[in-house]
């Protein structure tokens, strides 16, 4: 026993770095499973203060920017709404499926393999994970931890991301995920060889409860069939630019609930 | 608590920020400097290994909770903790344990392998942890690389400029 103990003594350091070791190891591979709400993330007050601080500061050298692209959103909701006045009452928007949060990116990153954004929007504001979030130009990321005043985007420049896409003329659908290596380029996978797909094609969001559907994702830049000759392998470029994102939107679905119902009987939350 | 271990905490905090704010931003491409790791370089070497290797986990730890990242600074942090005393063996021969080294003495050759062993090693755990797939080994061995040069020149002349002011 005595033994034992001295050996263990002289080992201290070599266990204590295991032990350190295997936490860190432990929160990785907790980090690399998604849908499941992390322990490290910067959905806190204090990292989501300090990037806000900073990002006072850096706004104002984007501010044309963004100024020009709400103008421009602004024009062209004005065009749509003018088609749609005639017939619409002003209880239409209580019917609406979607609730819309307006957000600002604090920290944006995507020169990394696992992308992760943080937004200035927290539960306080509504926002729960697994809500979209998109900008005028197009699809962003999804909301992965959630803190008080603060909450951390999965990008759609993660390895992990996977979102479902279809063709804007036929709606074929397939997934968009992210090889790594481009941040002004995404992949789809899983369209089949039946689709009449053509370099040039708009992308656009499926059918799917995150996203509503049709929303801009890219445009179509290569199409080959794949090695099993069944499927495409479609390379995207982004509408949007990731490198400068700055005031986006959460998408809120109101009918979730009822959806994962119907689809998980067997689940109640 | 005395003077040096606050000043060692301020060290500390002073990286972490200018890291998340400033060095994260400093990017070349996709290679990003982590520039941080100068904590555990130039951490003194006669202290207690477990008050080390502790810190260097703390220091890891909150350049996670920035980048929320789950644990892989952490631990690649802890890792170069460990073999730190290998790395300075190597560098600067056996006779480390006996006299101070002073960065600023040292030749320039000893100062860069010690710095590219503990950053190049750094940097590989980092990336292997971060894609988590075996896929990606060529890309992650292309990334240590370019980001280790990247990272070993911005400390190098970081540490020759914080030295100079201290004479």
């Amino acid at each position: 026993m005595q033994q034992v103990i001295s050996y263990l003594l002289k080992k201290k350091n070599f266990l204590f770095f295991i032990f350190l070791l295997g936490i860190s190891l432990a929160l990785t591979i907790q980090s690399h499973r998604y849908h499941k709400s992390k322990f490290i993330s910067a959905a806190n007050d204090v990292t989501g203060g300090l990037y806000e601080s900073v990002n006072h500061v850096n706004e104002f050298i984007n501010l044309d920017t963004y100024n020009e692209r709400l103008l421009r959103e602004n024009a062209r909701l004005r065009k749509e709404l003018s088609n749609y006045s005639f017939h619409s009452t002003a209880n239409d928007l209580k019917d609406v499926p979607y609730d819309f949060i307006p957000a600002k990116l604090i920290e944006n990153s995507f020169h990394k393999k696992n992308n992760i954004l943080v937004i200035n929007r927290g539960a306080k504001h509504g926002v729960t994970t697994d809500m979209g979030v998109i900008t005028t130009n197009g699809v962003v990321g999804i909301i992965e931890s959630v803190g008080e005043n603060f909450s951390t985007v999965l990008s759609i420049l993660h390895l992990q991301s996977k979102i479902n896409v279809q063709l804007k003329k036929t709606n074929h659908i397939g997934s968009m995920i992210w090889d790594g290596e481009s941040p002004f380029k995404v992949q789809i996978e899983d369209i089949t060889k039946v689709a009449p797909i053509k370099v040039n094609d708009t992308i656009v969001t499926g059918n799917h409860s995150i996203f509503p559907q049709g929303i801009n994702v890219g445009k179509v830049v290569r199409a080959e069939l794949d090695q099993t000759q069944n499927y495409f392998d479609i390379e995207v470029a982004l509408f949007n630019d990731m490198s400068n994102i700055g005031y986006v939107y959460v998408v809120k679905n109101k009918a979730l609930k009822e959806v994962n119902q119907l689809l998980n009987p067997g689940q109640n939350e | 608590m005395n003077k040096e271990v606050v000043l060692r905490i301020l060290f500390f905090i002073l990286l972490v920020l200018s890291q998340v704010l400033v060095f994260s931003n400093m990017h070349i491409g996709a290679y990003v400097p982590y520039v941080y790791v100068l904590f555990i370089i130039v951490f003194p070497i006669k202290s207690d290994r477990a008050v080390f290797l502790l810190s260097s986990f703390l220091l890891g730890l909150s350049v996670d909770f920035f980048f929320s990242s789950g644990g892989v600074h952490a631990a690649a942090c802890t890792v170069i903790a460990y073999i730190r005393p290998q790395a300075l063996k190597f560098s600067f021969g056996r006779s480390y344990e006996f006299q101070t080294i002073k960065l600023s003495k040292v030749s320039i050759a000893a100062k860069v392998a010690y710095f590219s062993i503990l950053i190049v090693i750094h940097h590989l755990v980092l990336f292997l942890l971060e894609t988590f797939n075996l896929s990606f080994i060529v890309y992650n061995i292309k990334s240590t690389l370019f980001s280790s040069v990247y990272t070993v020149l911005l400390s190098l002349v970081l540490v020759t400029l914080f030295s100079k002011r201290k004479e």
